[in-house]
């Protein structure tokens, strides 16, 4: 018999009052016991939906309207809240998407472990201190975690001791919700290899949700591919890998390519071999080609200590590097290594502590309040994140006049063609429709969109894109891509690109920059950097990346 | 330890600036009282230099340099000497503060906590049954309750339970054949004169403390730690109070160290409302009367008690949120 079996399961939203959504529909599948399964999809195809559902933790307006659970030839689907929560030691644990959330911040790791050791009492008083050592130590962490609150531990070590509470249950079925999707790259990479481990020397069931189709057939030996809430594919991962049958899984494989390759190809996007030179004869529009270089000489930025006692913080330390007009340059390196406080001096936000930047006439180091809108006009960021960097009270076309008030003379009838032109820009068409939306009202791709043509609105020969598109789906991703190339190309604007994903940065910049704990460890063109890397840093950075095609 | 020993060196600091400021504050204004005095007396006619004399006398007129006042006055301050009522001569300010203040403390500042202690627990339940009756009961009769003006509740209960029933004493907090002393009769006499007020403050803050914590509650029980806990099989009770409530009540602690902190100040208009001789009715009455002295005396008292209250809550939060503690 197998460990779980799903049958004809359905899921669907009710909100009060409100018309139900299907989520997940007709979900059929069987998982023997030590199966490793990858479940994959996009934002919204439900993978997430039917996880909390194998775990019986479907919460209101969430609600299993058909089929069946068969978890241990006992439908956990139809099982009293009671009866549930008891089936939970030796059953089936989840872990969190957001592990760096999923502990309570008030209590002691130790707390946590008591506090599962006494919900079932599995585990006697006197053997929970060594219970609770032993299983912190399987996620090879030490014994003084246990000591420590939530918010003194490190996004990699949550994620852990998260791993370690569900093992404790002593789980036959182990639920992995994108369980290292907040983490950094190298993070990420450790905190797989120890899932992995776990999952062969424990001989739990895994299911490994995940949008990152490349980690998922690197790790596990089954896939399972979601889209608008059917299981579309269920084959093996070589089997996924090398013939994809439905066009969904095709999609997203084709996404996916390896920044060292001599061509890297990707649909929609152009191919980019070697690093072509900017042509000087650009048929930019007047006033919107660079002209001027971004000058960084010797900037350091040194943080005051965060606590009494300890060190001050070295953010960036000694970087040179010149933009010059047209250009496009990536910056990449993992959270802390200082990119993002580059961009935020390059900005004015932050002041460095030494060295010199200088855009055109304008020393951005010293600049006083009242430049500060001239180098606005000229130089603007693009955020990561499209759901928190655009107003949700405010329609589209409220939040881009707002710069072309500020920044240009244009009013009336003469701001609003202005909004139109720059949503025909960004190919958000029709234009006026997309002009009275609200942000809630727009996909991720489509509010990412808005976010790059409010940038736009003052016609800038700069644009800093910090991680543009880190908080899309993967087929979102190569439309912003495009088009940030597009803007490059078509108008000969200047673009620092900020990222930790190397093929991204290998798609839209000629030079890079890798920056490891806020010094420059290796410059140089793109693909020759990726293609043959000298630092050990970079070199580690290019190995985490998913290679579907290495892990078989 | 040395969270303990920032946050005493705090209040110490605060303490010492309160006071100061306390000194600072009445010699900063033109004029002194004896002037005002003898001005109101000068309407009526001339004031001879005798009457002035013993005015000035009566009232005391500041002698040496600025420092040397200072220093008697923290001398003062130390030993409770805030000099002597107009409106109660000969009585002591510090006496007559230290006869209303347990009454004041008692009754509004054992309310509070109580109202709080309430408020919290039935804000927790209506969370946790979120659209069963324990949940519309105690939110929309807290929110009805307290959308009555304090002082119109009051009278309500002192119309119809007091005056009407003739249940309850309309005034006092004790009935004219007792005095105060540590007697089963008195504090249960006390104890009877006290119920209308406490109704009182009970009901209109009741409301405010459901609404509070049912909220916070209801954001914390969509947390993570929250449902990571149901997913390893919590029993529900460790779920409801350990994770949700535990780290829904600290954003309530804040507004409960600002409500402790107006026990003493705020205690005026239900004080008055009910004649009880607590904090508020004294201010009232040294208000009134143009009572320098008293004032000045409540003024720092209700000033430490602020402080006090925000100390104490400052070291619960140090206790309830081990974030705070660094």
């Amino acid at each position: 018999m197998s460990l779980l079996s799903v049958r004809d399961l359905s899921v669907v939203y009710e909100p009060r009052g409100g018309e139900p959504v299907p989520a997940v529909t007709g979900a059929n599948f069987e998982l023997q016991q030590g199966d490793f399964v990858g479940l994959v999809g996009e934002s919204g195809s439900g993978k997430s939906t039917l996880g909390f559902a194998l775990t019986g933790l479907s919460k209101p307006p969430a609600r299993v309207s058909a089929g069946s659970i068969l978890f241990d030839g006992v439908d956990i689907a139809n099982l009293s809240l009671a009866d549930l929560r008891v089936q939970r030691h030796g059953g089936f644990a989840m872990v969190l998407q957001s592990g760096m959330n999923a502990l309570n911040p008030v209590r002691s790791i130790r707390d946590h472990f008591y506090d599962i050791f006494a919900a079932h009492g599995h585990v006697s008083r006197i053997d929970r201190e060594d219970r609770a050592v032993e299983l912190v130590g399987k996620v090879e962490l030490p014994s003084s975690v246990l000591d420590r609150f939530s918010g003194e531990l490190s996004g990699g070590m949550r994620q852990r001791v998260s791993i370690a509470l569900a093992l404790s249950l002593e789980p036959k079925l182990m639920i992995f919700d994108e369980p290292t999707t907040a983490l950094d790259v190298l993070v990420q990479h450790a905190v797989m290899n120890t899932i992995r481990e776990l999952q062969a020397s424990e001989r739990f069931t895994a299911v490994l949700i995940s949008h990152d189709l490349g980690m998922v057939l690197e790790v596990t030996e089954r896939v399972m591919v979601m889209h608008e809430g059917l299981i579309v594919e269920d084959n093996t991962a070589a089997a996924i890998l090398a013939a994809p049958q439905h066009p969904y899984t095709q999609m997203l494989l084709s996404h996916y390519g390896d920044p060292r390759a001599e061509v890297v190809e990707v649909p929609g996007l152009a191919v980019r071999g070697t690093a072509r030179a900017v042509s000087s004869d650009v048929p930019g529009r007047e006033g919107r080609a660079a002209r001027e270089a971004i000058v960084v000489r010797g900037v350091s930025k040194i943080y005051p200590p965060p606590r009494r006692g300890e060190k001050p913080v070295r953010a960036v330390s000694d970087v040179s590097f010149r933009l010059e007009p047209g250009a496009s340059m990536a910056l990449v390196g993992a959270s802390g290594s200082g990119k993002s406080t580059i961009a935020k001096m390059i900005t004015g936000v932050e002041r460095p502590t030494s060295g010199t930047i200088s855009f055109g006439d304008l020393q951005v180091d010293t600049i006083k309040r009242r430049s500060l809108k001239r180098l606005h006009t000229e130089v603007q960021m693009v955020f990561q994140d499209p759901y928190s960097a655009l107003n949700p009270l405010h329609t589209v076309e409220y939040i881009l006049t707002r710069p072309i008030l500020n920044f240009s003379k244009r009013r009336g009838q003469d701001a609003r063609r202005r909004v139109l032109e720059l949503l025909d820009t960004v190919g958000l068409t029709p234009a006026p429709q997309f002009a009275a939306r609200l942000p809630h009202q727009l996909s991720g791709g489509q509010r990412q969109r808005v976010v790059i043509a409010r940038a736009l609105a003052c016609e800038p020969q700069v644009i800093i894109a910090d991680e543009p598109v880190s908080m899309l789906d993967v087929s979102l991703r190569a439309g912003v891509l495009a088009l940030l190339n597009s803007l490059r190309e078509t108008w000969g604007v200047s673009m620092l690109y900020i990222t930790h994903d190397l093929l991204s940065a290998r798609l839209v910049t000629d030079q890079i920059m890798v920056l490891n704990q806020g010094a420059v460890v290796e410059e140089g063109g793109t693909a020759s950097v990726l293609q043959n890397p000298q630092d050990d840093y970079t070199i580690r950075l290019l190995e985490a990346i998913p290679h579907p095609q290495v892990g078989r | 330890m040395r969270f303990l020993l920032t946050k005493v060196g705090l209040l110490a600091l605060t303490l010492w600036a309160a006071i100061t400021l306390n000194f600072l504050l009445p010699r900063l204004m033109p004029g002194s009282p004896a002037d005002a005095a003898i001005a109101k007396l000068a309407q009526n006619g001339p004031v001879s230099s005798a009457t002035r004399a013993s005015i000035e006398a009566q009232l005391g007129v500041p002698t040496g340099s600025m420092f040397d006042q200072y220093l008697q006055y923290l001398g003062n301050v130390a030993r409770f000497d805030f000099g002597v009522s107009y409106t109660f001569f000969p009585q002591s300010v510090a006496g007559l503060v230290g006869a209303a203040l347990p009454w004041t403390l008692v009754l509004v500042g054992l309310v509070t906590i109580i109202a709080f202690i309430a408020g919290t627990l039935l804000g927790v339940l209506a969370a946790w049954k979120r659209g069963t009756w324990l949940d519309t009961l105690p939110t929309v009769g807290g929110t009805f309750a307290s959308a009555f003006p304090y002082f119109w509740t009051a009278l309500l209960l002192l119309f119809f339970l007091g005056y009407v029933a003739g249940w309850f004493p309309t005034s006092g907090a004790y009935g004219r054949g007792t005095s105060p002393e540590f007697s089963a009769v008195f504090l249960l006499d006390a104890l009877y004169h006290s119920i209308l007020p406490a109704t009182t403050i009970l009901i209109t803050s009741l409301g405010g403390w459901i609404l509070g914590m049912r909220s916070t509650m209801i954001n914390t029980l969509g947390d993570d730690y929250v449902t990571f806990a149901e997913a390893n099989g919590l029993r529900p009770r460790t779920v409801a109070i350990r994770y949700a409530a535990r780290n829904a009540i600290l954003p309530n602690l804040t507004s409960f160290g600002l409500a402790l902190g107006g026990v003493v100040g705020g205690s005026l208009l239900v004080e008055r409302v009910f004649n009880y001789p607590g904090v508020g009715y004294l201010l009232y009455t040294a208000v009134v009367n143009q009572d320098f002295p008293l004032m000045q005396g409540l003024f720092l008292i209700i000033t430490i008690s602020v402080l006090m209250a925000n100390f104490i809550v400052d070291i619960l939060y140090g206790i309830l949120d081990p974030r705070t503690r660094r």
